[in-house]
């Protein structure tokens, strides 16, 4: 096809003004597509630090446990339904935990805190809140009664790392149960609030010291789980049929982090369609120049018998051309610099902000490319129209006698 | 046969009209080879572009073979162009991105000639005009006479029975002038090609049989 390599031949006739029309294309892409993984990154982050913290993929619950956290909502027959998690692959990362409401006090402050007791053993099977030690450790000693506690609760109780604190709840037979616990371990995530309202300690402590045994919840994570809780679910649903049981993603149990999640993407491509829309008006005035410069030529073309179709044709191609070749450029730099960020992270704030981590981890997914390349073509595609309807309305008699 | 009745051609009708042709009158014979000067204005390009389709006259009439030309769709008035008429142009407005064969081949394809049949007329061509060796050349790397050559060739291209030639020795040193002329008259006689060529160039007209002279729009002479 003559048409193509015209097309092809026409983007390097002016390597100049071509060179700095790819070189914004690449640039106003690069932008774009890392602020669109610099979003997406600090999203997955915000995702998984709260999955791996305490959420987990999946949780089941007893009905009526989300409303009033009540001891008497425990779920029943849990000792039936453990052995059946624990033989099924996708369901065997489960935590069983009890979860309380309750007062923790120093000797100098208080603050309500939200008690998970768990079997540090099997909790690692779900969750990692290890990895946001920056002090003690997770349970390791065989003491009784040790507590992880979050960095904000530390300082706001003025305690420290073997302190005490007493913790303070109504027991199962709504009788108060004071225990005093020893800090063993604090964490420190993104989110103050967490790290302030957040308390581990081990089930066995609790159940020794209400004096029954009881589970509130029973949280899951299995490989790819983040992003697809629902296989996860519907397994549970599969092997346990209990109308008393919630069984409940992620996604369900928090829709405001589901729904973040989301708009950071539709934040981004809104971003990326502005970028794009700008760089559309450079393509359109490079283009109608170059049709512009190029009138004598069309008309001969047109004399000699290309018809208009083809005319147009080319001048999209070219059009597409250029902005592909923006668009390769732009899209392997920008892949370049989300892998270099995604491994060495990007600090862009002293301290933490808002629940999010002050060092993102660019990321995007490689799927994300193939919406990109499409808006690409659209813009490339609507960028070249008003140049070419303005090339096949020359009259050829009047374009060949033009000068330039 | 081509003929040519009562053509006028008359621009901004509707603000100062400026009457480019007027009444003109004309047969040309087949295989006649035809030039057609007067002074700059006096409408030789403009009966170039009617003759060959580009524009259309005000009014008037254009039988070639008995059929009017211009009663023809746009569509099929480009495609009558591209398949019955060559073009030369003073400044031989060869494609500059491609090389001289495929600016010959460019035509044949629009046609849809194979690719193997493009290749064996481009090379023929580019063989009778004198530059067989040129052909993977982009026009800027050739010389001015070569690009003619060039252009005459991609003219011939699609077999065409008339080529219309404006201005094409302007640009040529008198060498280059007189090898295009031995060419084109070759052709003419060989093949049966028309010619029509608006010229200036006193050697045209000495090679031409047939030589028209315009003013103000007007045949004034036919020799």
């Amino acid at each position: 096809m003559m048409i193509t390599k015209i097309s092809w031949r026409n983007v390097w006739r002016n390597k100049l003004r071509s060179g700095i029309l790819i070189t914004s294309i690449a640039i106003g892409l690069l932008g774009g597509i890392f602020t669109m993984a610099m979003i997406n990154g600090m999203m997955e982050s915000k995702v998984e630090e709260t999955l791996i913290t305490e959420l987990g993929n999946a949780q089941i619950h007893k009905k009526g446990f989300e409303i009033n956290n009540s001891f008497k909502d425990s779920i029943p027959h849990y000792k039936t339904l453990l052995p059946i998690l624990e033989s099924d692959s996708i369901l065997k990362n489960h935590s069983a935990r009890v979860v309380i409401n309750g007062m923790g006090s120093s000797a100098n402050e208080s603050q309500g805190l939200k008690i998970i007791g768990i079997d540090p053993q099997q909790e690692k099977k779900v969750t990692n809140i290890e990895k946001f030690f920056v002090e003690g450790d997770y349970f390791e000693g065989k003491r009784k009664n040790q507590i992880v506690i979050g960095a904000s609760l530390a300082k706001k109780l003025k305690i420290k790392i073997r302190s005490k604190i007493v913790i303070a709840y109504m027991g199962p037979n709504n009788d108060m149960i004071n225990t005093a616990y020893r800090v063993v371990g604090i964490f420190s995530t993104s989110s103050p609030d967490f790290d302030k309202s957040v308390a581990f300690v081990q089930r066995k402590d609790i159940w020794r010291n209400t004096g029954e045994q009881f589970i509130h919840e029973i949280a899951f994570s299995s490989e790819n789980g983040g992003s697809a809780p629902e296989k996860i679910t519907q397994q549970i649903n599969q092997k346990i049929k209990d109308p008393d049981l919630n069984i409940q993603t992620w996604k369900e149990i928090t829709p405001e982090l589901a729904t973040l999640a989301e708009s950071g993407n539709a934040n981004s491509y809104i971003i990326l369609g502005i970028i794009l829309f700008a760089l559309g008006f450079g393509i359109l005035n490079s283009m109608t120049m170059a049709i512009f410069e190029r009138s004598r030529e069309l008309g001969v073309l047109m004399a000699v018998g290309l018809n208009r179709g083809k005319v147009f044709l080319m001048i999209v191609l070219e059009t597409i051309y250029l902005s592909m070749i923006g668009a390769a450029v732009g899209g392997i730099l920008v892949i370049g610099i989300i892998q270099y960020y995604g491994e060495h992270g990007l600090k862009y704030a002293e301290t933490n902000m808002g629940g999010f981590s002050n060092i993102l981890y660019p990321s995007l997914p490689a799927e994300s490319f193939i919406p990109l390349f499409f808006m690409v073509l659209i813009t490339a595609i609507v960028s070249a129209l008003p140049p070419a309807f303005r090339a096949i309305k020359l009259n050829p008699a009047e374009a060949v006698r033009y000068k330039g | 046969m081509i003929e040519i009745k009562e053509i006028i051609k008359t621009y901004n009708e509707n603000t100062v009209p400026v009457h480019a042709l007027n009444h003109v009158n004309l047969k040309i014979e087949e295989g006649e080879f035809t030039a057609v000067v007067g002074p700059s204005g006096c409408g030789k390009t403009t009966f170039l572009n009617i003759l060959g389709g580009l524009d259309n006259p005000t009014s008037g009439d254009i039988l070639i073979d008995g059929t009017n030309l211009h009663q023809r769709s746009s569509a099929e008035m480009i495609a009558y162009r591209r398949d019955n008429i060559g073009f030369v142009f003073q400044d031989y407005s060869l494609m500059p991105v491609l090389t001289a064969k495929e600016n010959v081949e460019f035509i044949m394809e629009l046609q849809g000639k194979s690719k193997e049949e493009r290749a064996a007329r481009s090379k023929e061509l580019l063989d009778a005009v004198g530059i067989g060796n040129k052909g993977d050349q982009f026009p800027t790397k050739l010389s001015g006479g070569q690009q003619q050559r060039v252009a005459v060739a991609r003219a011939l291209a699609s077999k065409p029975k008339l080529i219309l030639a404006d201005e094409p020795t302007a640009n040529l040193d008198s060498k280059s002038t007189a090898d295009l002329l031995d060419i084109m008259r070759s052709l003419n006689e060989k093949e049966n090609i028309t010619f029509v060529i608006a010229t200036h160039d006193q050697r045209v007209m000495d090679r031409a049989k047939r030589v028209i002279t315009f003013e103000d729009g007007k045949i004034i002479d036919m020799k």
